[in-house]
């Protein structure tokens, strides 16, 4: 790419030496060598796939169609020719009929408009979405936010605010403009003057909670549904929202702790273990399980700028709550210490 | 790509087989019909096998690809502004892959060779070693199931002459974050073999 960065050397078929961190991964080195070379192995029928000169001559036949202007007029000349042609009443009809489609194409676009947008993302994955004012909206993993497309109900006629609903974790940088922004979840609404700012809403079933965070601005925060409100206005105050009680206070926070996930860390603040194992899933994608009651587990703070390995994390919590963890399949679990030390990793 | 034997600065429009990209940009964005095509014969090879590597399908491949290069000749009078085209149109390829629909048709196609990839017929040893379209359709299958900037970066560091912090640029990411994302799709995949396909691990 850069061309003055030095390649990586992966000539031919062996394991690039700029992947690090293999030792710890499942599996031999040796059988890593072997997954590259098939990969590499597999690319050939891609490249097999695709041959430029077609590509260029079907390529070439799109960005340069015959003249354009030419053809165009004489389509026209024939298409008038053929409307004298026709008998009066039949041109009434045409125009009776595609005035018909113009309306049915109205239509369609009104109720395609009408659709809200819906972004998702998939758990471990993290996303950056533009909303139609240019505001941005950071996704965190397993997060549904959903707005009106264009920020309108019908084609050119605008919401009073620029609404968004969450499900998830999401940070905020809103545009400045005369419309209000407005961000809802299940059990709350954020009011929001051109700011930026982190919500987290984790639904565990029983206990529902919004986080608003503020990074900078102001921001309004109100229960859903109705509630007294709590107003936000200076960079790393925090109100909470649990189930459907008003929302708690400000308080001050780290918010670079709190929006650590955006530059793949991780923060939790006194926060339930089946919580945070929720979260480390939404964000890395990684099943955990907790093998131990949650009742007999405690609530735990953790701030990692970085998360470099998942384990890492994992072997902090198991030491803090006096449990260990081990690899399953497709993901881990905690489980006692003492219950089966035999199959400790 | 501007590969490192000809990393010369640009060459007045040479008459070499290889012109120097930011050359080949300059004359591209002046409309010049034969730089552009020189850029696509260059390029396309590689983005056709970065879109190939999210897509499980040739057809959808090759239409991004299309698309992707038609809109690069839409705007080639804008050109001079974009500091590194390579990244550039790579990253414009990338947002026609994560706009697109996973094309449902062309996946199923995969699935005969893919069974026959898994479960050999009797008629060749299990051992028998399977050849590309066959691994690929293997790979297909279980490269799907990753996260997709896992399975984005994966393909990237495919890529000749890629390091990481290139991949980082084009996927708008940190560089350390790259090397993560590569290694759970590579530990992802030797599972899948390991249950599967364990001789073609050794």
């Amino acid at each position: 790419m850069d061309t003055d960065a030095p390649p990586p050397r992966n000539d031919d078929n062996g394991l690039p030496e700029d992947i690090t961190g293999l030792e710890h991964a499942d599996g031999t080195r040796e059988e890593y060598a072997a997954l590259w070379q098939r990969l590499r192995q597999s690319d050939n029928a891609t490249d097999a796939a695709f041959s430029p000169d077609d590509a260029w001559s079907d390529l070439s036949e799109r960005i340069d169609p015959a003249p354009a202007s030419d053809r165009r007029a004489s389509d026209r000349s024939a298409r008038q020719r053929a409307a004298d042609a026709a008998p009066r009443r039949m041109r009434r009809w045409r125009a009776v009929a595609s005035v018909a489609v113009l309306i049915a194409f109205a239509v369609g676009i009104g109720l395609w408009a009408a659709r809200p947008v819906a972004v998702e993302t998939a758990r471990g994955e993290q996303r950056t979405v533009t909303l139609p004012d240019g505001s941005v909206a950071e996704l965190n993993g397993a997060t549904t936010i959903t707005y009106p497309r264009g920020f309108t109900s019908l084609p050119w006629i605008g919401h009073e605010a620029r609404q968004v609903t969450l499900q998830g974790e999401a940070f905020f940088a809103v545009e400045p403009a005369a419309r209000s922004f407005q961000v809802d979840t299940d059990n709350a609404r954020i009011g929001v003057y051109g700011t930026a700012f982190n919500v987290r809403m984790r639904d565990p079933g029983e206990r529902l909670v919004t986080e608003v965070t503020l990074a900078s601005g102001q921001v309004q925060v109100h229960g859903l549904p109705e509630s007294s409100s709590v107003h936000l206005d200076e960079a790393g105050l925090q109100s909470r929202v649990i189930g459907r009680r008003p929302p708690t206070p400000p308080e001050p926070v780290e918010v670079d702790q709190v929006a650590a996930w955006r530059q793949g860390g991780f923060s939790v603040r006194n926060a339930p273990l089946p919580d945070v194992l929720r979260d480390l899933e939404a964000q890395f994608g990684v099943p955990i399980r907790l093998g131990v009651p949650a009742a007999r587990t405690d609530s735990m703070t953790l701030h990692y700028r970085r998360v470099e390995r998942l384990e890492a994390v994992l072997r902090d919590i198991a030491l803090v709550q006096d449990m260990q963890y081990r690899k399953l399949g497709d993901g881990y679990e905690l489980i006692p210490l003492d219950d089966s030390a035999s199959e400790s990793p | 790509m501007a590969a490192s034997p000809s990393e010369a600065p640009a060459k007045p429009s040479g008459n070499n087989d290889v012109p120097d990209i930011d050359t080949l940009k300059h004359r591209v964005s002046t409309s010049d019909r034969a730089a552009f095509e020189k850029l696509f014969r260059q390029l396309s090879p590689r983005i056709f096998r970065f879109v190939r590597g999210m897509l499980p399908s040739d057809a959808a491949a090759y239409d991004i690809t299309q698309d992707t290069f038609a809109k690069l000749w839409d705007i080639r009078t804008t050109l001079d502004e974009v500091d590194a085209v390579i990244p550039y149109v790579f990253q414009m390829a990338r947002h026609r892959v994560y706009n697109r629909k996973r094309d449902e048709r062309t996946r199923r196609d995969n699935e005969a060779l893919l069974a026959d990839a898994i479960h050999p017929k009797s008629s060749t040893s299990p051992e028998s070693e399977l050849d590309a379209k066959q691994l690929r359709a293997l790979f297909d299958e279980w490269i799907d199931e990753l996260p997709s900037r896992q399975r984005e970066a994966l393909t990237l560091q495919r890529m000749q002459n890629m390091s990481h912090a290139a991949i980082a640029e084009v996927m708008d990411i940190a560089p350390s974050t790259v090397n993560n994302h590569i290694v759970r799709a590579l530990e992802h995949l030797r599972n899948r073999l390991r249950e599967q396909r364990p001789d073609l691990l050794s």
